[in-house]
């Protein structure tokens, strides 16, 4: 009773299992990883820039941001991170935070400490294939921002935005209608997609026709195809829906 | 003090969450780095209409600013 309501890491296992393939003994490994829980306050830093880390940091529960900013303090979220996702992986070869892990709402964070995660990387080479791969989908979610804040119209960004988070938070895209939670204020969104909040605002109006609407944390879209087609959207870079055979180990399961 | 930015261009885009800044001249501030980038975005696409504008709102819904594009940005004739 009290493990079940205790932040654990099964829901960074769920991630690395959707994407790669281990073995219920590496599987046991990563629930039984090392963690300190604690609770970042909204609209705080929990890792701050240029900070040095001895440990990287798994989402357990609310929405983070990492920000980077220009050197006269113009700041700009260059990644979104979901309970599921460890934001500072890379954190165990690059230990000085090159951007801030900044709690855009109350978050629960497990704070797993570097020694061990590259401990249960010597010990289980399957396990950095896994953490490759995460680091890898982290990498393509950026590429794709890039292309939104250089290539794409204003309203074209948030349609992409708001069709890649329905795909992270697993929102039923089967059906024209999606609804999901999305706890960002239009700031937020702002310092995300490189506009003002205004623009963010006019260019939900402008999505309002297209029968999408964003209201007090919640996402209501009436045509998903639609929405994908505005935001030029195509959801393979997340690697969501990977068919088993189709997820990576280079070592062998029976060499395990 | 919170200030709402209503834009009226094309679109109108009624501001429902404001933002917290210290006074009005920084409101100001807030209001003409809004308009030029919405600006920016007409100007890329063709037709930019001078007359579409920002209105500010103090949080007791009284106006406290009505911005021009046309004042937000400089025009230099050929």
């Amino acid at each position: 009773m009290h493990q079940r309501t205790t932040p654990n890491l099964q829901l960074f296992l769920d991630r690395l299992t959707s994407r790669s393939i281990l073995t219920p003994t590496e599987q046991e490994a990563v629930l039984s990883l090392p963690v300190h829980a604690l609770q970042a306050p909204s609209n705080h830093d929990f890792v701050r820039l240029h900070e040095k880390v001895s440990h990287a940091c798994f989402i357990v529960d609310g929405l983070v941001g990492r920000f980077d900013q220009t050197s006269d303090g113009k700041r700009q979220i260059t990644a979104l991170h979901i309970p599921g996702d460890m934001p500072d992986l890379l954190s165990v070869v690059q230990p000085t935070a090159t951007s801030a892990l900044h709690a855009l709402s109350t978050a629960t964070i497990l704070q797993v400490p570097h020694s061990a995660l590259r401990a249960i990387s010597a010990k289980h080479p399957p396990i950095a294939e896994a953490f490759w791969r995460d680091c890898m989908v982290d990498s393509m979610i950026l590429a794709q921002w890039v292309v939104n804040v250089g290539r794409r119209s204003a309203k074209a960004r948030i349609a992409h935005l708001l069709c890649e988070m329905a795909v992270r938070y697993r929102a039923d895209t089967s059906e024209d209608q999606v609804r999901y939670n999305l706890r960002m204020t239009q700031d937020q969104l702002a310092d995300t997609t490189g506009l003002t909040p205004v623009h963010v605002n006019r260019s939900l109006m402008a999505l309002r026709d297209d029968g999408v609407s964003f209201r007090g944390g919640t996402v209501r879209i009436e045509d998903w195809r639609r929405l994908t087609e505005i935001g030029d959207f195509d959801a393979g870079y997340l690697q969501a829906d990977l068919q088993s055979s189709a997820r990576l180990r280079i070592v062998p399961s029976n060499a395990a | 003090m919170r200030y709402f930015f209503h834009l009226h261009d094309d679109i109108e885009a009624h501001d429902e969450e404001g933002r917290e800044l210290p006074d009005i001249e920084a409101a100001r501030r807030s209001a003409l780095a809004e308009i030029r980038q919405v600006a920016a975005e007409s100007v890329h696409e063709g037709p930019l209409n001078l007359g579409h504008y920002v209105e500010v709102e103090d949080e007791s819904g009284t106006r406290v600013l009505k911005i021009t594009f046309g004042e937000a940005v400089t025009v230099v004739p050929a």
